[in-house]
Parts: structure tokens; sequence; C-alpha cells
């Protein structure tokens, strides 16, 4: 998934519109775009709009309120029936800490799981590391289920937390974000960069976006939709990379009798670098059916 | 009692649910009355018999809203008055 639209989900123009800018992914946020007061309302909108199967070839993804607030009990029994027909399978947990949270929110799946005869483990989870205490536990929460598909960077909250501009250098937050990509990879798991909130500044969308891909992100949330095509173009894998994953496997082919490294084009290639090669092209035919 | 429901932006309503009465009252305030009147009225009828509501006074003050949304705001209407122990 290279790009996730956030759409506000007490919003009925928003909702239904989502589905025609192109991203990857839509994320109907029940958190923090949507009041306190005014929860309840949404819920029961995405009960009803999701309904409307305008969103073909995207991935639906819930932002549920996170775990210490009133909220996400409710978020989970008044959603229960987008679950009950496939039409939600995806929960993106913010403010992700510990394992344990984790551990609580798996056991409310489970229940949802057994109450709507759905097989356990139909239900995943996307999780939202945006504290420094997040960061620091991140690969004892993306080791803690089976459940969880993606860590995600959340930088405004981080930002708040420890200082750092977000709209400083980039080097800024490497931290947080190469310790969130390499948990996630430790497990298998994507990982997707957080948001840039300043929507009019898309050379900085550029330069943000270009810089966590390098450290390893596969994929950006978005808060706007002029934000993603930039996005997906920066996510999506290049000629240049295909042309040469192709020739490192054509080369494979040819050396299949011989053990150990041999080189192409002056650079040595060793069972890692087939891999890649490997992931790259995987890459690029899951893009083909718009997200991994 | 009196709950209301939704916004007034574009493709929303404002759905308001008043207990009083003996009877259900549907007011639909809507510019695409003239086209969509029946349909708007099966749509709020469909979600009170759902709910099993026997009296109420709903009034729709519609800007372009889908039947999707005038079913979720008069839902979430209706049983925020039952919360609050109205409509019994």
């Amino acid at each position: 998934m290279r790009s996730a639209l956030y759409v506000p989900a007490n919003s009925p123009s928003k909702i239904l519109n989502s589905g025609i800018y192109g991203a990857d992914g839509i994320i109907f946020d029940v958190e923090d775009s949507v009041l306190p007061h005014q929860k309840d309302e949404a819920r029961y909108l995405l009960l009803e709009m999701l309904r409307l199967d305008e969103y073909k070839d995207t991935r639906l993804i819930i932002r549920i309120n996170d775990i210490q607030s009133s909220y996400w009990k409710d978020d989970l029994r008044t959603l229960g029936p987008l679950f009950k027909d496939g039409i939600l399978k995806v929960l993106r947990i913010p403010k992700v800490e510990s394992a344990d949270q984790i551990h609580i929110i798996e056991e409310e799946l489970k229940n949802i799981e057994i109450r709507y005869g759905l097989n356990l483990g139909t239900l995943s989870i996307e999780c939202i590391i945006e504290s420094p205490n997040g960061v620091e536990h991140a690969f004892e929460i993306a080791s803690s289920s089976h459940r969880i598909q993606a860590m995600v960077f959340g930088a405004e909250d981080y930002c708040n937390s420890t200082g750092v501009d977000r709209y400083g250098p980039l080097f800024a937050l490497d931290y947080p974000r190469s310790r969130i990509v390499s948990a996630a990879a430790s497990q298998g798991k994507a990982a997707y960069d957080t948001v840039w909130g300043a929507f009019t500044d898309i050379q900085g969308l550029i330069k943000d976006a270009e810089h966590s891909r390098a450290l390893g992100f596969v994929g950006k949330s978005v808060i706007h939709p002029d934000q993603i095509e930039v996005v997906n173009s920066i996510f999506s894998v290049s000629e240049k990379e295909i042309a040469w994953a192709q020739a490192i496997l054509n080369h494979s082919l040819l050396e299949k009798n011989q053990t150990g490294a041999y080189s192409v084009n002056g650079v040595m290639v060793d069972q890692p670098v087939i891999e890649r090669a490997k992931r790259i092209l995987t890459r690029r035919d899951v893009e083909g059916k718009k997200y991994e | 009692m009196r709950i209301q429901s939704g916004t007034s932006q574009k493709l929303d309503a404002v759905v308001t649910v008043d207990d009083d009465g003996s009877s259900v009252v549907i007011e639909i305030n809507s510019s695409i009355s003239n086209l969509y009147l029946d349909q708007q009225t099966k749509a709020i009828r469909d979600v009170l018999k759902e709910l099993n509501v026997s009296h109420a006074h709903v009034i729709v003050d519609d800007n372009h809203a889908l039947d999707c949304v005038l079913r979720a705001r008069l839902t979430h209407a209706v049983q925020a008055l039952r919360t609050r122990g109205g409509l019994i």
C-alpha cells in the first residue's frame, strides 16, 4: 500500500468521494478528526455509507480510538456489522506503546470473530507508533501478535513529546523512523510513514517521502487528495529498479550450477541480493493489483 | 425530548427527532423534494420500522443527502434519544 488517505468519518461528502482519488488505501478516522460529541454519529455514518460499494480495489481501514480512551470499545461494538460482512478487516490502532495493549485489543477482536462466526484471525491490525515510549518498544509491539500487518509512524505526537520540529531537518526523525522500519522488518511486516501535514507544500512532501522511502518505508499516509499522486509515484517500484532486478535474476539462472557470489556489471551478487531482486519484482506485481 | 443529528454541509442533513405525539409525523425540507420526496420518506419510514418506533416527530433539513446518510442520521438520533430515556 503506497498511499493511504485519512478521511474524517463524520463527513458524508468526504466519505463518498474518498474512493475516486487513486489512493491504495482509505483510513476512515473516528479518532482525532472527530470531536468527542460526534463520535457516535460518525460510527453510524460509516455503518451505512461503507455499504455503498464505492471502493473497489482499495484497502479499507478504520482508525479507532486509542485503548486508553473511553471510546474504542464503542467503536468496535457499533461497527461490528461491517466486520461481520467483511467490509472492514483492518484496524489501525493509534498511540500503541506496549505489547500488553495489543493483547487487550486481540482479545476483543477474537470475541467479535466468535460472535459473528468469522474465522479466528480474520481481523488484522496496523499499529501507530507515535510516542517515545512506543518507539522504544517497537520490536516488542511488532512481535506481539500475528494479527499485526504493519507498523505505522505517527510524527505529530512524537514531535510534541520530544520537542523535535516536524518541519525542521529531515534527519531529526531518522531514529524513530529507522527503529519502526527495523522492528517491522524483523517480523516480516510492512512499515508505513507518517503524514505530511503541510498539504499545500508539495515540495516538502516530496523530500519527506523520498527520505522515508530511503529509510525503508513502503508507503505513507496522506491527509489530502493532492498528496496521493506524489506519494504513489515515490513509493512505486521504478523502471530502473525493475531492470536491475531482472538482470540479477537472469544472471542467477545462468549461474545456478555455481556456488557463492558472482558479479553483474561489476557489482557482487550473492543470495541476499537475489532475494532483494525477487522482492522488487514481487512489489511490481502487487502494485499492478493496487496494494500490497 | 428532542435530539438532532447531522450537519447542514453538502450531502448531509440535519435530522431532528422529537418523541412527542402519538403517531409518526415526517416533515422533509429539501430543495430536491419534488424529485425524491417519496424515496426520502420511505428511507425514514424504513428506519423507524426497523427500530420499532411507533410515535415520533421527524424533521429532516436536507442538503442533498443520500438515503444512506438519512438512515445514519436518523438511526443515531433515535438511539441517542433512547439512551437519554426517550421514545420508550
